[in-house]
């Protein structure tokens, strides 16, 4: 198994630096210099890398059990879903409820340490970063068709006017 | 306790008044409880941002109802990125603002990949203009005469094409007789400098707020010599000497001295348009349909700010001398011809960066 | 000899200076913001040094410079915490700590790894701040005769130790290193301005940004094996093996590869823009000096006293010719000129001769707060290694926002951090397919500076760059530090078979 995906690996990897030698064709000299010096010959390894991965018996990695792969593709999953919450929600809100839909969905915490903790998070994020440091937080794609800075907005606002 | 909930309560009522991000007039106290956030279209570090700040730190007194002023980091594309957020994703609502190198500007006019936000259209809050200064090394000419008389070619370093330095350097060596080369791929100015003090490179062009940091030094040692400044432009059109480098003649002084009469023809045609961009530099831009009233508190406020004895003593000590500064309409102003120049100086500029 | 007694004189007076009132208060304040920068990924000591600046207006220079100084050291010192506890990298600086800090701390030895990160960092800011006093003398000299051709050798033989870092699979780290010298070109091109591999995307072109892409390659992997061990970060109980003070003592036993490791540092720091790459050569550096390198990659202790001694050392690097020249050779850097020019000060000869009280006062600040800071460390370390025994659910919300903060906060893009997220995939692929992942980093890092300089090298000098003494200097170094490791193995006869870069280490 693991000696299949090193061999895709390593064909991707053949793949995208023959495209990326194609690409720099058409550019003029001096911007194409550097690129193929380097391209060429990390492609020619490229190459000797996917015949040795095609040749190998030996696994030459360390795959790991079905149930932790299983486990592996589900966090990175969440990973994702954590993202795409940011993307939508803005980063601040989503700290909030993404933390609290994993802790709740997926660790199975219980309601009082969830919220408390997704509270906690949503609160260094809100006052530590945001209004403190100033660090310009998207508002999220839900926000930004509605005209505002943030769904949550308010209470920023509101705190910075405080201090 | 209870002045905590009047406060959040009147917060929550401006905020109420005014959130829905569709641009209303409202009276002087709109500022109050607000945050004007400004965009910096680089990363932290540098001219534009340290001014940015600088200047944030100041003006929040000359606005009325002292709202906090935040800066913002937003680079890439060259400059286009924090420039069209503010154009394409925040609400026309007064509270945000872009400062905008002058290396933009001609990005942006020679429609460079992501320029694409109406600059000819955004409204000027003011602006702080900066000059550039052209030097040589004294081994190489130990003035402009022998500079222009050697002819070069000479190679001149920069960060990237396309900035106004080298715009300047092509023209102005068309226009008094002498040849130059690119040589792009340092980090820094400050390495340019490096570059020149170890002889690697004979001449260079660099801001004014530069050669009084980093080049200063070697002019003092002797080692270079500045051949010319840029200067600024008043309202009138007439070139003056930056106040930051009062010593040094302006490219029209020496041009005059050497051919006896105005510099013309299409090249000067051009290099006017990088010294208008350049009288018009680090400007704070708003969006295109930002309300009038508010464009109007805050255009007062940098006036106010900026003409204020506290702005020129503070800006002297870092600077040597007091930052001049140019209000919004002005800004405008000297932009309108700048914005849109005739296709030849375009094709120009083309040949000029393609000159290398 | 009167050279010596003003540069003696200067000292005291910058010691006295930093001891006043109130520069020390400042100084502290700037080490408490320092220590919050550190710990916590996603605030860069950049931003938050860009956010103090206005602050210092008021400020006289040996105050402003306390103050900015004090955070910025202390930053780098601390950042190596979340390295090591949740191997996420604090900043992209302290990503080679995760490969064996973290390792470390799943086997319960958190407190053994901090303990020798700090004692390190300390070692290093020393001998940092110790060798930009002993070159006042001979600084400028010595960097205006390393020209372009110079830079470009010393690239060079950077990449050099991608082999290094790859010793069991030197193909495949070879081939990563290129491959990451490929990613580096994505942007415009230095000379020409072309846009290369952008596919029209803004945030691409100033090229792929380098703190999303590490804590996205080393951080995203963790997170995944700390899912799948429910029982905490720390898969082990804390043994006697596991105390600070046993970290500190192992940097005291290892005092000769972190007095190495330093000095690699601050030479590293002095040139501009090789300073990221310290960490990660000194990483190599500790790997190939070492007879056993079995351990490499699952918890050496090695691993974390070299990089953390280069890491600190280079900011004394960094200083030296920022101080001396105006040239800045990080984004911190750049930004602390910012407040030179607020100060009305400049850098240059003047700092190295009127200006001298002040400099001094620079390398009494490192000193001093990198003291203090260790000092203070010591009693709340112990009580962060706890973290490490808290059951993984409910640490992992605020690992992955993190990992995620720091991505976007790289320069506040959504796109950023949608590239930590794809180079965190990748980065598991890698772990799993055994492909190493710091010559990619390197690549990455040292692609840029190589293609600057060699095309402001031939710009200037044409061919004969290469012929140049210096260079042939450089170059002869490179083929040396390749080949000897290789003579000397075929001298041994032995060769283990360990994996590339085993940071995954299976339950069974």
């Amino acid at each position: 198994m693991s000696r299949k995906a090193d061999l895709v690996l390593s064909a991707v990897l053949f793949l995208l630096l023959a495209a990326m030698l194609v690409a720099a064709r058409p550019w003029p000299q001096a911007a194409r210099l550097f690129p193929l010096t380097i391209g060429l010959p990390t492609l020619a390894l490229a190459g000797v890398q996917l015949v040795v991965a095609g040749r190998s018996s030996s696994p030459g990695g360390n795959l790991g059990a079905a149930s932790d792969n299983r486990r592996g593709l589900i966090m990175c999953g969440w990973l994702l879903g954590f993202g795409l919450a940011v993307v939508v929600l803005g980063f601040r809100l989503a700290s909030l409820v993404a933390s609290l839909a994993f802790l709740r969905l997926d660790a199975r915490e219980p309601w009082r340490l969830s919220l408390a903790i997704s509270a906690g998070i949503y609160l260094f994020f809100l006052v530590l970063m945001d209004v403190a440091l100033n660090v310009p937080f998207n508002g999220g794609i839900i926000a930004e068709a509605a005209g505002l800075r943030g769904l949550d907005d308010f209470l920023a606002e509101t705190l910075r006017s405080l201090l | 306790m209870l002045e905590w909930i009047v406060r959040a309560a009147l917060a929550a009522a401006v905020l109420a008044a005014c959130g829905s991000g569709a641009p209303r007039s409202s009276g002087g106290a709109f500022y109050a409880g607000k945050t004007i956030r400004i965009i910096v279209p680089t990363g932290p570090g540098g001219t534009t941002d340290i001014t940015a700040r600088l200047f944030a730190q100041q003006v929040r007194d000359y606005i009325p109802g002292r709202p906090a002023i935040v800066v913002e980091n937003q680079e890439g594309g060259g400059n286009s990125v924090g420039i069209r957020n503010l154009t394409e994703h925040t609400p026309p609502d007064g509270l945000n603002l872009v400062s905008i190198p002058a290396s933009a500007g001609l990005r942006w006019l020679l429609r460079e990949p992501g320029h694409t936000y109406p600059l000819d259209k955004m409204p000027a809050v003011g602006s702080l203009p900066g000059g550039q200064v052209t030097m040589s090394r004294t081994d190489v000419a130990p003035d402009l005469d022998t500079f222009i008389r050697k002819g070069g070619p000479y190679k001149m370093g920069g960060t990237a094409p396309g900035g106004q330095g080298q715009y300047a350097e092509v023209l102005l060596g068309h226009l008094m007789g002498f040849k130059t080369q690119h040589v792009f791929g340092f980090g820094s100015f400050a390495e340019v400098a490096l570059a020149v003090e170890r002889g690697e490179l004979p001449a260079s062009t660099t801001g004014d707020l530069n050669y009084v940091q980093s080049w200063l030094s070697m002019v003092n040692r002797k080692v270079i010599v500045p051949l010319f400044q840029g200067g600024l432009l008043t309202e009138k059109g007439e070139v003056i000497r930056s106040p930051l480098v009062p010593d040094v003649p302006t490219a029209y002084e020496q041009y005059k001295r050497l051919f006896g009469k105005d510099p013309a023809g299409e090249d000067w045609e051009a290099y006017k348009v990088v010294l208008a961009l350049n009288s018009a530099s680090t400007a704070l831009f708003m969006h295109p349909d930002t309300p009038s009233d508010r464009l109007a508190i805050l255009r007062e406020a940098f006036s106010k700010a900026t003409a204020d004895q506290k702005w020129a003593d503070d800006t002297k000590k870092s600077l040597g001398a007091p930052q001049p500064a140019i209000d919004g309409q002005r800004t405008n102003d000297i932009l309108k011809g700048a914005l849109s120049p005739s296709p030849r100086t375009i094709e120009i500029f083309k040949q000029a960066l393609a000159e290398g | 000899m009167s050279e010596l007694s003003v540069l003696a004189q200067a000292s005291v007076s910058g010691l006295i200076q930093v001891f006043t009132w109130p520069t020390f208060p400042l100084m502290m304040l700037g080490v408490a913001i320092g220590f919050l920068v550190g710990i916590l990924p996603g605030i860069s000591a950049g931003a938050t040094l860009a956010l103090m600046l206005p602050f210092t207006f008021v400020m006289k220079p040996v105050e402003a410079f306390a103050f900015l100084l004090g955070m910025l050291s202390i930053s780098i010192m601390f950042g190596d915490i979340t390295s090591i506890l949740f191997g996420v990298p604090g900043e992209p600086l302290a990503a080679s700590m995760v490969l064996d800090g973290h390792p470390m701390a799943t086997k319960g030895q958190a407190g053994r790894a901090l303990g020798a990160a700090l004692m390190s960092s300390l070692l290093g800011a020393l001998v940092g701040a110790f060798i930009l006093a002993a070159s006042i003398p001979i600084i400028r000299p010595l960097v205006l005769s390393v020209g372009a051709a110079e830079l470009f050798g010393l690239a060079l033989l950077g990449m050099v130790f991608i082999a290094a870092l790859s010793t069991h699979n030197m193909l495949k780290g070879v081939l990563m290193g290129g491959f990451g010298m490929m990613l580096s070109t994505v942007g415009s091109s230095p000379q020409v301005g072309v846009e290369r591999y952008t596919l029209g995307i803004p945030f691409l072109f100033e090229g792929v940004n380098l703190v999303a892409v590490t804590v996205g390659l080393f951080g995203v992997s963790e997170l995944v094996d700390l899912y799948i061990h429910p029982i905490g970060i720390a898969r082990a109980r804390v043994g006697p093996l596991g105390g600070v003070w046993h970290g500190c003592k192992d940097t005291f036993a290892h005092w000769a590869l972190a007095l190495r490791c330093s000095l690699l540092g601050t030479i590293l720091g002095v040139i501009p823009g090789i300073g990221s790459s310290a960490q990660w050569l000194s990483y190599a550096h500790a790997v190939q000096s070492a007879k056993d390198k079995g351990g490499f990659g699952s918890g050496d202790v090695r691993g974390v006293i070299g990089p953390g001694a280069a890491m600190n050392a280079k900011e004394g690097g960094n200083l030296i010719t920022t101080v001396a020249f105006g040239v800045p050779g990080s984004t911190t850097m750049a930004i602390l000129l910012g407040a030179f020019l607020i100060q009305g000060v400049a850098p240059g000869p003047s700092m190295l001769t009127n200006q001298l009280p002040l400099t001094m006062s620079f390398v009494w600040i490192m000193i001093v707060s990198h003291v203090i800071s260790v000092g203070l460390s010591f009693l709340f370390l112990q009580q962060m290694v706890r973290i490490t025994e808290i059951r993984s659910s409910l640490i992992l919300p605020g690992i992955v926002l993190l990992i995620l903060f720091g991505g976007y906060s790289a320069d506040n893009s959504l796109f950023s951090m949608g590239l930590t997220i794809l180079f965190g995939f990748i980065g598991i692929l890698m772990i799993r397919c055994d492909w190493p992942r710091p010559p990619l980093v390197l690549g990455l890092v040292l692609g840029r500076l190589l293609e600057r300089h060699l095309g402001i090298a031939y710009q200037v000098y044409g061919f004969s760059f290469a012929l140049r003494p210096a260079f042939v200097g450089i170059v002869l170094i490179a083929a040396l530090v390749t080949f000897a490791p290789l003579i000397r193995r075929r001298l041994a006869r032995q060769a283990p078979e360990v994996p590339s870069e085993l940071a995954y280490v299976p339950e069974s």
